[in-house]
């Protein structure tokens, strides 16, 4: 699987299967949803293959705009987002709720989903995916001031990440200048609003809730975790928002697994769960 | 693919062939116009294939030689580190490895090729 057009956006697509064929072990396949200026591979080396090898299907896209999914001119709002990953489900797991894992962004993303299309969601797992409702105002108000608060500022934004990127190649800084500058995103996501105090009361599925104590998200995540109505929290030592899924990875891993492990298994292809392994 | 198409995949020259092939479809003919493709090549530093190119080059490869070779294992054995380091050569040996044992095994299905 490489691209799939969904909303008339061409998104880059990839399954991983369990090795002999079909796992899943009949609990729902596990989505992976990436964040703000990252792609797939934020997963691809460090958790998504290790899920498939436990034995789960595995779907992993690039947001509109980002890896190697086409960058239309706009449609950057946190609900185009969340549209494009309604459409995609639709398209590779009709009838079969999946597990969505979303990282930061990936997550606000998730939990929307999970809110507008419950039908198509067996569990969220939010990895440094909860904004909370103070941290989201001063990380909103940074990335507004780093994009759009001076003029250039995203040219600006290009050239760090750039600097920041020179060992990935220049494709990659290339396509993030044009993302920038030559699309609505930087507008679209600097009126993003994530609204998770609004949000979390009204997830209806069983959410587990990873978290860095070093993230300066935390202490709004934990808030915000406590409104969602069945919600477990794992707090990981020694990471930070970002280390959470490098040094951290091995750690995520090991506990999303033993999440998904702790789903029945479905009896029929297209039925939901209907009893949850894991207290809240 | 032809039905004798095993037999010359095993081969590791035929395979960086085919890798580099990919690669070239991945990130286009513009960026390899100097860049020689052989075992010692470095998809980092000398091809510059970011990290999400290199999942696309893996799931092609997963799409040319099918169920004979598993990228699950391969992956789950690298770190981002490895990936920086990885080499056509190390790529190309893991997929002979997995030819040639499948080769090996009674044939009960035929790879998607």
């Amino acid at each position: 699987m490489a691209d799939i057009v969904v909303r008339g956006v061409r998104l880059h697509v990839q399954r991983l299967t369990p090795p002999g064929g079909n796992g899943t072990h009949g609990t729902g396949a596990v989505a992976f949803v990436h964040g703000l200026l990252g792609n797939m591979s934020v997963f691809y080396y460090t958790l998504a293959n290790h899920v498939a090898a436990a034995g789960y299907d595995v779907v992993l896209y690039d947001l509109r705009g980002h890896g190697m999914s086409a960058c239309p001119p706009s449609g950057y709002r946190l609900e185009d987002m969340v549209a494009d990953l309604e459409a995609l489900l639709e398209v590779v797991e009709p009838g079969r709720p999946v597990h969505l894992v979303g990282y930061s962004l990936g997550g606000t993303i998730a939990q929307r989903l999970a809110v507008a299309r419950p039908d198509l969601v067996a569990s969220l797992i939010l990895v440094e995916g909860l904004m909370g409702p103070e941290s989201s105002h001063s990380r909103a108000d940074r990335e507004r001031n780093w994009m759009v608060g001076e003029e250039h500022a995203a040219t600006k934004m290009a050239d760090a990440l750039i600097a920041m990127t020179s060992s990935e190649g220049s494709r990659w800084a290339a396509k993030t200048r044009r993302l920038l500058t030559q699309t609505t995103f930087h507008q679209d996501i600097s009126d993003l609003r994530s609204a998770e105090t609004e949000m979390a009361p009204l997830i209806a599925r069983p959410t587990f809730v990873l978290s860095g104590d070093r993230s300066d998200l935390r202490a709004g995540a934990d808030r915000t975790a406590r409104l969602i109505p069945e919600c477990a929290v794992q707090v990981l030592t020694g990471y930070d928002h970002k280390t959470i899924l490098t040094r951290g990875a091995p750690v995520v891993r090991e506990q999303v697994i033993a999440w998904l492990d702790g789903f029945p298994v479905r009896s029929a292809a297209g039925q939901e769960a209907e009893s949850r392994c894991h207290a809240s | 693919m032809p039905a004798d198409s095993d037999t010359a995949c095993t081969g590791e020259i035929h395979i960086i062939g085919e890798i580099g092939r990919i690669v070239t479809e991945v990130i286009g003919d513009d960026y390899l116009m100097d860049t020689e493709i052989s075992a010692s090549t470095s998809f980092a530093h000398d091809l510059e294939l970011e990290s999400v190119e290199f999942v696309s080059v893996a799931s092609r490869l997963q799409g040319l030689y099918g169920e004979k070779v598993d990228f699950v294992p391969f992956i789950t054995e690298l770190d981002m580190d490895d990936f920086r380091d990885l080499t056509v050569g190390q790529l190309a040996g893991y997929i002979g490895r997995c030819l040639s044992a499948a080769s090996r095994e009674p044939q009960e299905s035929g790879g998607d090729g």
